[in-house]
């Protein structure tokens, strides 16, 4: 049960429910965009969010949508992770979505929800920031596409009341061979103590982090470390986690200095993958 | 579009009834279900999505009732346990003796009877992949797998039948 | 509803009900924790710090054990100083040790709370003196099943706390032991390695008897239909172990009745049922069992008067079988249950005697509660003993792990219901080794629990569980009903020790705190000297 009341609206269009954000704001309600749901719900019962209506947004087409579009796919912010496992079109999006959370809760926890939501690890966005994805955004003056790293660099940083409406990949990257490693304290279906997702765009690794760090992260200068064929892997991969120590993360989940071990294991097999053939 | 401001009534398809409820936007299927339809089998385990103890069917499709707003629901086909009274998922976990205490039994066979309509003869991943979604103290699963395996092959005797170890 | 596994031993919600109810001058009050709620401040588990010391002399017979427990009780006594009184009487696990000394302190600590929780202190006590047991067997070159045998306690032998021991009371570890090694395959080898994995199974022996206060009881009331069938009340309340199944099927073998005409009466009420000690201590089939036994040979006794009336003989002559009393010289000359069971009428329409109704009491007999210097006493009635073994794949590139094989034999005394019993057992084994691996409160340094919902708190899943081996030994015990002893608590007792025993060897360190994680086995890894 949510300790407190608030209003329900489902729009149809982008154009919709970014009027309604900013009506319902203007008037003091305090609007949130609602998929899954399960996150804003969850912190709702808990007392720590609090919210005056939701606009739910998995009625609106371009939203909810999972398709091919010529030389890209698209995917919607209020696609399940579920979904987007099914459709095929993106298999490193969804192996990663589908490691994600159980299979149940995977038919409601939306690629938006995970991207945009408070807890830190946001594996979803890790092969978007690979794939060098487009957000497609919707505010007040009309639809726009910006590269995801202007809008995300650990967290999505968009303007009040804008609504991310998709994403969409080239289809070189949707279909790369790529890897995809996930480390967890003990039981399968976890947080990550590291999630390393890996994609080879045309014989470069690019590879991007979550669990490490407060926030999930790709970053060019680790990423030439890790393809510098001047240097055995396992010395690359002692490099970087050098260079990713200081931000390494303490908690119940793992010490930092576990972290980091694991991290590099991880980097280590998608080495190994790598060199197997077993990249796909 | 869609706005509920207040206390609203909708109608929801409940085990094949349709029913009206009036409700405010911010109550969970779960606690209608409970609640105002006394359909007690789905089970608050943990409110936050991680048990499935609430687990029942919409249009199908396994969902975690603690986490959908009764709104969201509305015209959509809900299956709880009580609506499956005659499924041979029933007698498939009296068989192998697939419950004890009986808490996360009604979110397992929601689970299991969708498994069984979505996959009729799926890998081992999938079924393991299906019912991570539910947890269970009482038993090991071992007789949960039994079950839903004996289930899915379709060999499920109809009088009770003792099985050695 | 749902289980409890000893959290409903004692009140926690209750008093606060009761209190509420109070305040509002008696109407009904609901008190409903949230998740959260209930594992921050409901009890748990009592955790413990655990010093071992055991001394074996050249050909690995256990001479001498030293033991001193802290028992972490949290905020509130409840169950903890029980706790460790049971760990003192079953202290030295299931082995003959001739000199002990064994202290247990239960300690208040600003944690939650503990209570009873499956095991009450054997999954500790198992853990450590397991654990041990393997060191001594490294230290003295002994496989660690021989060793296990050599030391196991027999009738005759003296228990920790100062009795002599019988073979009804004990049961037969060895052949649970032996049984046990075939089943996980010991003598196939217990270690081995495959490039970077290593595969290792490890074992542990445990004993349990409860530790109930010496007048813990039980009863029942059988009261025959007009039908010939049979209401039978019992004050216990249905957890999950399916005990009103064993309780109808005891009564129902007392009286050679088809178990479909008992009917165990529901729900229980508090007001007028007859009283059972708690749904604990594995005792239930035990303690109940032994009333419904006195209450069907009272109900006996009262069909036999009535009958002899009928075929004019003396009671002694007759026997209550199948729905007749018949007599045991000619069993063709016989009356049926159900035209005496509400008295016998005579022929001109005389009736005497009246409704038959069974009642039956039991009481936990000769426990003594244990001296406070020298422990001596008598805790519980008889031991389940037990052996396990545990199969696992360890991946020394990062720690992990898969637990393959979990097995479990146990002296049963007499299964009741086979695939109850299975199931409890498996049941006890998976929590044992979910808690083993996943499960733990964890405190922040001013003692607020850090874990406190089923995201972070993981129990196992269902993908994540290992391949079951169970099977019972049956060495009767002469005082439970058909010679039963109790189940329910077992499976989890030796799991985390047998875990712990196969990731030692596997990973080359000592593993001594539960749970076992991957990056405590990297902990401890690192701390190895090269």
């Amino acid at each position: 049960m949510i300790p407190f009341e608030f209003e329900y609206f489902r729009p149809e269009t982008a154009e919709d429910a970014v009027r309604l954000y900013h009506e319902l704001a203007q008037s003091g309600l305090e609007p949130v965009y609602y998929g899954g749901g399960s996150e804003l719900l969850t912190m709702a019962r808990a007392g720590n969010r609090r919210f005056g209506a939701v606009i739910d947004v998995k009625a609106i087409p371009e939203c909810a949508a999972v398709e091919e579009e010529g030389d890209k796919v698209y995917f919607g912010s209020a696609a399940t992770l579920g979904a987007i496992e099914r459709s095929g079109l993106f298999p490193l999006l969804g192996r990663t979505g589908a490691r994600i959370a159980d299979h149940t809760m995977q038919l409601r926890i939306t690629l938006g929800g995970n991207i945009a939501g408070t807890i830190r690890y946001r594996e979803a966005v890790l092969p978007l920031l690979l794939a060098d994805a487009s957000m497609e955004i919707y505010t007040p003056d009309g639809a726009q596409s910006v590269s995801i790293h202007q809008v995300f660099s650990g967290r999505l940083d968009l303007p009040p009341g804008a609504l991310l409406v998709g994403c969409r990949v080239a289809k070189e990257f949707a279909r790369a061979r790529h890897g995809h490693v996930k480390k967890t304290k003990s039981e399968k279906i976890d947080y990550p103590v590291a999630t390393v997702c890996a994609l080879d765009a045309d014989g470069y690794l690019r590879f991007a982090v979550s669990g490490v760090h407060e926030n999930p992260f790709r970053d060019l200068t680790l990423e030439e470390i890790f393809n510098d064929t001047r240097t055995v892997p396992r010395l690359r991969a002692d490099k970087i986690v050098e260079m990713v120590r200081p931000g390494a993360v303490s908690d119940v989940l793992g010490s930092a200095e576990y972290r980091l071990f694991t991290f590099k294991r991880a980097l280590m097999e998608i080495f190994a993958m790598e060199r197997e053939g077993a990249m796909v | 579009m869609i706005a509920y401001k207040q206390a609203t009534e909708i109608k929801l398809r409940v085990n094949g009834q349709i029913c009206a409820v009036t409700i405010p936007p911010n109550e969970l299927l779960l606690d209608t279900l409970r609640s105002r339809l006394g359909l007690t089998g789905a089970k608050p385990g943990c409110r936050n999505g991680d048990c499935g103890a609430c687990t029942v069917l919409v249009d199908g499709e396994p969902v975690k009732s603690c986490l959908m707003l009764t709104v969201e629901a509305a015209g959509r086909d809900i299956l709880t346990v009580e609506g499956l009274q005659s499924a041979p998922v029933q007698q498939a976990f009296i068989e192998q003796f697939a419950f004890q205490c009986g808490y996360c039994t009604s979110g397992f066979l929601m689970v299991c009877h969708a498994l069984r309509m979505h996959h009729p003869d799926p890998p081992d991943h999938v079924i393991d992949a299906w019912l991570d979604s539910n947890i269970c103290r009482c038993t090991s699963y071992a007789e949960i797998g039994r079950a839903v395996r004996s289930l899915l092959k379709g060999d499920i005797p109809k009088n009770a039948a003792k099985k050695n170890n | 509803m749902g289980g409890a596994f000893g959290g409903k031993a004692g009140v926690d919600l209750e008093i606060l009900a009761v209190l509420a109810s109070r305040a509002v001058g008696g109407r009904p009050v609901r008190i409903a924790n949230m998740r959260e709620e209930d594992i921050a401040s409901s009890p748990c588990g009592a955790g413990a710090e655990v010093y071992v010391r055991l001394g074996a002399d050249g050909s690995g017979k256990f001479r001498a054990l030293e033991m001193r427990v802290l028992l972490d009780t949290g905020a509130y006594a409840d169950m903890g100083p029980r706790i460790a009184r049971a760990i003192l009487a079953d202290c030295t696990g299931p082995y003959n040790i001739e000199h002990v000394f064994c202290e247990c302190v239960t300690v208040y600590t600003n944690h939650t709370y503990a209570t009873s929780l499956r095991g009450f202190g054997h999954v500790t006590s198992t853990f450590c003196i397991e654990r041990t047991v393997d060191k001594m067997a490294a230290s003295l070159r002994r496989d660690p099943a021989a060793l296990r045998a050599m030391n196991l306690v027999r009738p005759g032998d003296v228990a920790p706390t100062n009795f002599t021991i019988t073979e009804s009371m004990l049961g037969n570890p060895g052949a649970c032991l032996e049984a046990v090694k075939k089943l996980i395959k010991w003598d196939d080898g217990c270690v081995r390695q495959e490039g970077k994995l290593v595969y290792a199974k490890g074992l542990a022996v445990f004993w349990k008897t409860s530790s109930s206060p010496p007048d813990a009881g039980s009863s029942a009331v059988v009261i025959f239909n007009d039908d010939g069938s049979v209401t039978l009340q019992v004050g216990c309340v249905e957890i999950g172990p399916a005990m009103r199944t064993t309780a109808a099927q005891i009564c129902a073998a007392a009286l050679g009745m088809d178990v479909q005409n008992v009917h165990v009466s529901m729900p229980v009420s508090t007001a007028a049922a007859p009283r059972h000690w708690k749904t604990v201590a594995s005792m239930t089939t035990f303690l109940l069992g032994r009333a419904i036994l006195s209450a069907v040979a009272d109900a006996k006794e009262q069909l036999g008067r009535l009958a002899a009336l009928s075929m004019r003989c003396a009671p002694e002559d007759l026997e209550v079988h199948g729905g007749r009393v018949f007599r045991k010289s000619d069993p063709a000359q016989f009356v049926e249950i159900k035209s005496i069971c509400r008295g016998f009428k005579f022929q001109n329409g005389n009736t005497v005697g009246g409704r038959v109704i069974g009642r039956g009491s039991v009481t936990m007999q000769n426990l003594t509660t244990l001296d406070r210097f020298t422990g001596h006493g008598r805790a519980g009635p008889y031991w389940t003993v037990g052996a396990q073994a545990v199969e696992v794949l360890y991946d020394t590139s990062d720690h992990s792990f898969r637990i393959l094989k979990a097995a479990t034999v146990l002296d049963a005394g007499k299964v009741m219901n086979p695939e109850a019993a299975h199931a409890v057992v498996r049941g006890g084994m998976g929590m044992g080794l979910s808690q083993a691996t996943r499960e733990g409160m964890e405190f922040d340094p001013s003692g607020r629990p850090l874990d406190t919902s089923l995201r972070t708190y993981k129990v196992m899943h269902f993908s994540q569980t290992p391949e079951y081996l169970t099977q019972f030994v049956e060495t009767p015990n002469a005082e439970g009903p058909f010679g039963a002893r109790g189940i329910a608590e077992h499976g989890a007792l030796g799991m985390g020790a047998a875990l712990a025993n196969a990731l030692s060897k596997a990973a080359g360190v000592q593993l001594d705190e539960l749970p076992v994680t991957p990056e405590k086995i990297w902990l401890k890894r690192s701390e190895k000297p090269l």
